[in-house]
């Protein structure tokens, strides 16, 4: 079965993050940009992807994440830590594909 | 993830000119990886808890001039099994380990000059820390959201213990007089004066932006020449008469060590808390401090006690790193030394100015 590729980007000032595809986590390494990346293969045909991150950061940490699967698009999310969060924790199904939603 | 960081120390009112005259040096730092790593932030004779921040500095002190190379290793545990939360299978950030090294030219106060008078002094510090971080995970919301969209919660923060092996070698320059004879010999003679000691200690960090670090140090010294400064020493090349009948002489003065310097243990306890105060809206810079105690023994000396307190200054959407500071420093609070008998001796203010690079 032909596999495509999923992508966890999280960039921002974060203390630790960490991700997951179809529940199970993937090795978030820092890429060239200073980022978290991480990926890893899923089915084509496969009806629906459930990615799921979690990250720590501390107050005033602002974030955002994009998920991208070859040939079907990129969700992105935003966010920002406050005084009373500081772990954000986000499940992105295949559904959010369907083009860009940041 | 790269920053520069200055640092720059103001003594007393009658030092300042010599400071400002003396060019201070950076200490840069080069974080190999992101995620978390983790620095020390040098202030009063030591360095303070264990900061979160991944970046390269520069820093430049007027006193404690240094030039070096901050490497950091970052490596995940075995990640623990998903927790059920809020009908989720939620992932919690495994443990980690870190492991950095650390090699500085160093200048000290009087001790070990960079630059002197032109010329290239060497001497440097090397340590090696391994620290273990037991993530503490987050409890859950009070209330669960509805749908998929995630939520937001309060980090239990982690507990974290490091051990270093710290190493330092300085070049001084000392002279020696014979204590025997009608003119007495004087030698003058560049020493190495080597230290290898250990430190350990633990921080614990509550939630996200409040951390409490304690650690002990034993090293020992060769050849130490521990809080002491250095002697102005002159040598006379020449002498003669002017028209009036003075006495002339020129004579060549460097600082210089009184020999033979001794060896020595030191130990030293420290506690450090810091924490962020204020910010400012739409998450703008914010405001915290940094509070620190240490308790220095040496075995050739008494024991003398440090304090710093101080707000330091952290930039928008970087909360982990530090924009500028500026610290308090008490040194030798009971002036065990004999060295700091007025409050302005003891205190000296350290400026610590950030400039991102990234």
């Amino acid at each position: 079965m032909p596999k495509k590729k999923t992508t966890i980007t999280i960039s921002g000032d974060v203390r630790r993050a960490t991700a997951s595809v179809d529940a199970v986590p993937i090795d978030m390494t820092e890429n060239t940009d200073g980022d978290l990346e991480g990926s890893a293969s899923v089915p084509v045909d496969r009806a629906e992807v459930n990615a799921s991150v979690t990250i720590y950061g501390e107050d005033g940490t602002a974030f955002s994440v994009a998920i991208a699967i070859d040939g079907l698009g990129t969700a992105k999310r935003k966010g920002r830590m406050t005084n009373d969060v500081s772990v954000r924790w986000w499940d992105i199904r295949l559904k959010d594909f369907k083009g860009d939603d940041a | 993830m790269m920053r520069e960081r200055m640092i720059r120390r103001i003594g007393g009112a009658p030092m300042i000119v010599r400071r400002v005259i003396a060019l201070g040096v950076g200490f840069l730092m080069v974080s190999a990886r992101f995620s978390g790593a983790q620095s020390q932030l040098t202030a009063g004779d030591g360095k303070s808890a264990i900061l979160p921040v991944g970046q390269a500095a520069i820093v430049l002190d007027l006193n404690e001039a240094k030039v070096g190379v901050h490497l950091h290793q970052d490596r995940n545990y075995p990640a623990p099994p998903p927790v059920p939360m809020c009908g989720h299978q939620v992932n919690v950030v495994p443990d980690h380990r870190e492991l950095t090294t650390d090699l500085a030219v160093a200048a000290k106060k009087g001790k070990r000059s960079l630059l002197s008078s032109g010329s290239f002094v060497p001497g440097f510090d090397l340590s090696f820390t391994a620290a273990r971080f037991f993530e503490h995970g987050f409890a859950p919301p009070a209330k669960c959201p509805s749908g998929d969209n995630g939520f937001d919660v309060v980090s239990n923060g982690y507990d974290a213990l490091f051990l270093s092996l710290v190493s330092e070698i300085a070049d001084r320059k000392t002279v020696e007089v014979s204590s025997s004879g009608a003119n007495k010999l004087t030698t003058m003679q560049e020493v190495a004066g080597p230290s290898l000691g250990l430190k350990g200690g633990w921080n614990h960090a509550f939630g996200s932006a409040r951390i409490l670090g304690l650690d002990l140090e034993g090293v020992h010294d060769w050849k130490t020449v521990g809080d002491d400064d250095p002697s102005s020493v002159c040598t006379q090349s020449a002498a003669g008469v002017d028209k009036n009948g003075n006495v002339v002489t020129v004579q060549q003065c460097e600082d210089r060590f009184i020999g033979p310097l001794p060896d020595a243990w030191h130990g030293r306890a420290r506690v450090d808390w810091t924490q962020k105060l204020w910010r400012a809206p739409k998450g703008g810079p914010a405001i915290g401090f940094l509070a620190a105690a240490s308790l220095t023994t040496r075995s050739t000396k008494a024991p003398t006690y440090g304090f710093v307190l101080g707000p330091t200054l952290h930039p928008k959407d970087k909360p982990s790193n530090i924009l500028g500071a500026m610290l308090f420093e008490v040194t030798d609070l009971t002036n065990s030394t004999h060295k700091h008998p007025t409050v302005l001796k003891m205190l000296n203010v350290r400026l610590v100015l950030g400039l991102p690079l990234d």
